[in-house]
């Protein structure tokens, strides 16, 4: 038979995943001979033999690819055929991954996942069980190319027996960085609040899940940084634990062992099951299931909770006693702040918050929180996109220059860009804390040494007193763009739409805050959007925020603001508000809104659904970000009754612009108080909020000939909110944009903003 | 926006004013220097060095305008702050206030009465730290020009070690003379109405009997243990701090905790949304003190009046230019310049 000979090039993620052992053995399979190499941007093989196999050979590539490689592209030609005897694995050269791919941390998979629960396997009860389809990776990697000696792996040589695995290209481990045996590898032990090692390996764990079932607390080192853990399924232990973070209200989110375990007290039906279930294991806001059997407190007033599976060894063995345990795994940071990564460090920050210390010895090069996912109208909504896909690039449609994008503030993330690739970092937190604004500074230096991108342009963000803003224009000097927020938010959504370079589309911006172009406070916003610049057409009635900030951890003040012009002081008097500091503080406030002390406007979006709550009595101090309009929505969902609010549109003294008069909203809900149940109510806020956005949007873009509606912004999280909208614009022969890859909060930002400092543009209203 | 004419916020001591003295004020001005410390320096007031004079002292001179909505306010009136803070910017210099001088500019219609009230609480608070007031000025506009009084005092001083801003050392203790706050808020609360229950009152008084005891301290080594001196007004403690850190080239640490407030001034902060640390104060200083002697500088600063709630509130770090605020769970943030009106950032 005649023999050929192919060149194939493929791209994608297809380092560090078992890609170049997987074609040796497809190739034996088939009797090829060749080679494979790593070649940085991508693989070359060279296969040799008769057409039949290199067709098949071709064809079953992609399909039988490695769990973690993702094939974006091969490309095949023929060549002169050589007479290679065999196929072999050609060793990489140094200096070629410059341009690497380091994959994302991902969960043991289920070999050696029962390699671990496998009496005879050498790795019985090794939680840091690990092969080329699983295991911790970006967390490792302290620098390139991505080999073990450049990972926390470099301080457990391997033993001779992982040796032979970590070099035989038919075994699962073939160059797996972070193969370790018990042997050989990293040491985990149970310490008491002081530091002593109680007792080490499995009988660690098997003791953790035992005072977990005691009911104490205790820290977990995981792959990215560390949890707080206890039994979810008790009340006093989630108290306590509640007590000690001084965290009342905030939800947690909790791991069980495996999806009908998560089935006892949420449910999977609504598209849930797909993400909770796979190898990057997000954390998966599921709706509470009729039959919720956890503690109430590990999500008061909401009716969804943040379910994970395990993801590590060590967790999977946390449930080897107790297989239906249900545990609170919470990241052991304040809110905002950079999660605990060091043992000595969890030792003295969580000092009086655990009682115990699951540890181990390897360290953790990259903290990486846990991403949290929402299905949210259909689809999977970033909340945070942090371990399991991070830092896998998003694609643009189009070339970029170098650029980097530093964020917001809260929820802030950092993104460097270059040519087609934008890599977005793990969640960073509140960069008003220093300590998180420290930890800002050390990704920006650690994203641009892993990606090799220096960049040229500094996107950030326009308010003034930012730390990010004033970092970027430190850094970046003269090469620094300060990008509007809501236009970084339209930048995100459509490069994560994938439109192209030309596109222009009705954008919708819904959340809390943003600094606008014209020096006021914008959070509800309609914009005609494209990569070049904005243009505010719209927005919602901007209302004073007595206390500008307070305004929004106490929404009661808001109430006050939103009502101050249409009823006097007697009927505002009667309004069930709740005020921490009661009726100084009322009167306080009315003061503030006669005499402007401290009174700024805002056309935030996310400060009247906050109202809404606080006037319905759902939620009367905002405890952590977003609770009131996520109370709000919860009660939402048990409303009954259909109840219609005026929905109102003006012309804006100031902008001259059309707005929707929150404030008839609000007398609406103020005429129906005590007439129809408080969820009733809250309903009909969100959808009468919605419709009316989505009705000014749509004449809008009429007018302008715009044919597709986009939707980013914090308040998109909001499943009502959003699928009102999608469905009105939808129906009204529109095309509804929502965020796919990227959050559709601020952690979108600073994609957007590098996305407008690559197109290096002017964030003037131009087109 | 950048516009093209002078707004309120070019005189409201945060970063625009900083730009307008920087950009317009310092460029233009070209001979700027009569001693040691010059008008460059933007020091609480300047040095004039005299050839022969008094072996190695300086002479310092300051100037400051006195523009308040109402002119009368709890406890006091305007005369005292022109004083009190003419003597404090030359206090805070280290120098001992020689002379002072006061020029008037009054609106058709003030009450005769009134401006002789004004005239006497000057006359008094100058009599508490024993300063002349040796010359003046007196100008009369129409109504429609103003509409309130306006008062112009330069203070002459001397000293043979003027105190800096830009002494901080990492290591060295920040001490505050008294409760921060008072004199801005106790001011808005009579100007707006507010009705905070507790009776506020400016803290405004000259401070040069309570700092001068200070100059004369000394380390073993023959340094002045008070390294930098500054009165938080416009601006508030936040602005000088900043300002002390960036032209020491080091960094502030306080621990919130520390910080004197008096209760209806914390109050009244965490009611109207304000920086307490961003508020006005009258009557106080801010210094730098050698470690060790924190202790020492406390107790004689108690033994005044206008020190009893003397305090460390916290010390110089190496972090070039930042002034970091930690409260007692430990979290920290930046102290902000304060720029105009604050703006939301809580999304
Ligand atoms: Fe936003
Ligand atoms: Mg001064
Ligand atoms: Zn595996
Ligand atoms: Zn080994």
């Amino acid at each position: 038979m005649q023999n050929e000979a192919r060149l194939l090039h493929i791209t994608g993620t297809v380092q560090g995943v078992g890609f170049r052992p997987f074609i040796y053995q497809l190739a034996k399979v088939h009797g090829l001979f060749g080679y494979v190499k790593n070649l940085g941007n991508y693989v070359e093989v060279l296969i040799e033999g008769n057409k039949e196999s290199l067709d098949k050979f071709v064809k079953e590539l992609p399909e039988k690819k490695p769990p973690l490689a993702k094939v974006k592209e091969i490309k095949t030609k023929n060549v002169h055929f050589s007479g290679y005897s065999k196929f072999i694995i050609v060793p990489s050269e140094s200096g070629v991954f410059e341009n690497s791919i380091i994959p994302p941390d991902t969960a043991i998979c289920e070999q050696c996942r029962s390699e671990i629960f496998d009496p005879s396997s050498r790795y019985f009860h090794y939680p840091f069980t690990v092969c080329t389809n699983c295991g911790p990776r970006y967390t490792t990697v302290r620098t390139l190319p991505y080999d073990r000696e450049n990972t926390t792996m470099a301080d457990f040589p391997l033993c001779p027996e992982c040796e032979i695995e970590y070099t035989d290209p038919l075994n699962r481990r073939y160059h797996a960085q972070p193969v370790c045996c018990p042997k050989c590898g990293p040491e985990i032990w149970l310490s008491d609040s002081e530091g002593n090692v109680l007792v080490k390996g499995y009988e660690a764990i098997s003791h953790a899940s035992d005072l977990l079932q005691q009911g104490l607390i205790l820290a977990v080192k995981g792959f990215g940084g560390f949890h707080i853990a206890c039994n979810a399924r008790e009340e006093e232990p989630v108290k306590e634990l509640r007590r000690r973070l001084r965290r009342p209200e905030q939800p947690f989110a909790v791991m069980a062992k495996n999806a009908a375990v998560t089935e006892t007290f949420a449910r999977l039906d609504g598209g849930g099951r797909e993400y909770l279930t796979s190898h990057r294991r997000p954390i998966t806001v599921l709706p509470r299931s009729k039959a919720f059997d956890l503690a109430e407190s590990v999500t008061p007033g909401l009716h969804n909770i943040g379910v994970m599976l395990p993801y590590t060894g060590t967790q999977n063995l946390l449930f080897d006693c107790v297989p239906d345990a249900v545990y609170v795994m919470t990241s052991a940071n304040l809110p905002g702040r950079p999660m605990v990564v060091e043992n000595k460090e969890a030792l003295e920050k969580l000092r009086g918050i655990v009682d115990y210390y699951l540890l181990h010895n390897r360290v953790i090069a990259n903290r990486n929180d846990d991403t949290v996912i929402r299905i949210v109208n259909g689809r999977a909504a970033f909340i945070r996109r942090s371990r399991g896909f991070v830092p896998e690039p998003i694609e643009l449609p189009f070339e970029l220059k170098a650029s980097i994008g530093v964020g917001a503030e809260m929820n802030s993330t950092v993104t460097v860009a270059k040519g087609k690739l934008a890599y977005i970092s793990q969640y960073i937190g509140n960069t008003s804390h220093v300590e998180t604004l420290r930890y800002h500074s050390e990704v920006v230096r650690h994203l641009i040494r892993l990606t090799g991108i220096e960049p040229l342009y500094w996107g950030c963000d326009l308010h003034p007193a930012f730390n990010t803003t004033r970092f970027a224009l430190k850094m970046g000097g003269e090469s620094t763009l300060q990008v509007q927020h809501h236009h970084a938010h339209m930048l995100a959504l459509m490069a994560d739409n994938s439109l192209p370079l030309d596109s222009r589309i009705l954008g919708i911006a819904l959340d809390g805050v943003g600094y606008g172009s014209d020096g006021t406070v914008w959070g509800g916003e309609l914009f005609e959007s494209s990569y070049f610049g904005h243009e505010r057409i719209g927005h919602l009635l901007p209302q004073p925020m007595p206390g500008g900030d307070l305004a929004s951890k106490i929404p009661s003040r808001m109430v006050l603001g939103i009502l101050f012009e249409k009823l006097g002081r007697a009927e505002l008097e009667k309004l069930p508000l709740v005020f921490p500091k009661g009726a100084v503080e009322f009167s306080t406030v009315m003061k503030q809104l006669e005499t402007g002390v401290n009174v700024i406007r805002s056309s935030s979006t996310g400060r009247v659904l906050d109202a809404a709550a606080a006037l319905l009595g759902i939620c009367e101090m905002r405890t952590y970000d977003g609770e009131p309009s996520m109370k709000l929505e919860s009660a939402a969902t048990k409303s009954t009754h259909t109840v219609d609010l005026p929905i109102i549109f003006k012309k804006d003294i100031n902008s001259g612009l059309p707005l929707l008069d929150t404030t008839e909203l609000f007398l609406g809900v103020y005429e129906l108080l005590g007439k129809y149940p408080p969820v009733d109510l809250a309903f009909a806020v969100e959808e009468s909020f919605a419709k009316g956005i989505s009705e000014l949007a749509i004449s809008l873009a009429t007018k302008r000939g715009l044919e597709k509606i986009g939707l980013s912004g914090g308040v998109a999280y909001n499943n009502h909110i959003t699928s009102c909208i999608a469905r009105t614009v939808t129906e009204a022969g529109f095309e509804f944009l929502a965020h796919r890859q990227v959050p559709c909060g601020d952690g979108c930002i600073s994609f957007g903003q590098a996305l407008a400092a690559g197109l290096s543009i002017k964030s003037e209203n131009k087109f | 926006m950048k516009s093209n004419t002078i707004s309120l916020e070019h005189g409201a001591g945060g970063e625009v004013m900083q730009a307008l003295i920087g950009e317009i004020i310092l460029k233009n001005f070209r001979n700027k220097s009569a001693g040691s410390i010059g008008l460059e320096c933007l020091d609480d007031g300047s040095t004039i060095k005299l050839e022969d004079f008094n072996k190695g002292c300086e002479l310092v001179l300051t100037t400051d305008s006195h523009v308040i909505t109402p002119a009368f306010f709890p406890n006091t009136n305007i005369g005292r702050l022109a004083v009190a803070g003419t003597v404090n910017d030359l206090t805070v210099m280290g120098a001992k206030p020689l002379a002072l001088t006061c020029a008037v500019i009054v609106p058709e219609g003030f009450s005769l009465k009134e401006f002789e009230e004004i005239i006497k609480t000057m006359d008094e608070t100058a009599a508490e730290v024993g300063v002349p007031i040796i010359t003046g000025d007196t100008k009369t506009v129409e109504k429609t020009a103003l509409d309130s009084i306006i008062l112009n005092t330069a203070g002459l001083g001397i000293t043979d070690s003027p105190v800096r801003d830009s002494g901080l050392q990492p290591g060295d203790k920040i001490l505050v003379t008294g409760t921060i706050g008072d004199h801005g808020i106790s001011l808005m609360a009579h100007r707006e109405g507010f009705d905070f229950d507790t009776d506020l009152a400016s803290d405004s008084a000259p401070l040069w009997k309570l700092i001068e005891p200070l100059l004369k301290l000394r380390t073993p080594e023959g340094e002045p243990v008070i390294t930098a001196m500054k009165d938080p007004t416009r601006g508030g403690l936040a602005n000088a701090l900043n300002e002390m850190a960036s032209k020491s080239g080091a960094g502030i640490l306080i621990e919130e905790d520390w910080i004197p407030f008096k209760s209806a001034v914390s109050a009244a902060c965490e009611m109207l949304g304000l920086d307490p640390l961003e508020v006005a104060n009258e009557g106080k200083a801010v210094m730098g003190v050698k470690a060790g002697f924190e202790e020492e500088v406390l107790s004689i600063l108690r033994q005044h009046p206008y020190g009893r709630d003397a305090a460390v509130i916290g010390e110089v770090t190496p972090d070039k230019n930042e002034v970091v605020l930690r409260n007692r769970f430990g979290g920290m943030r930046f102290v902000d310049v304060p720029a105009g009106d604050p703006i939301p950032r809580v999304c």
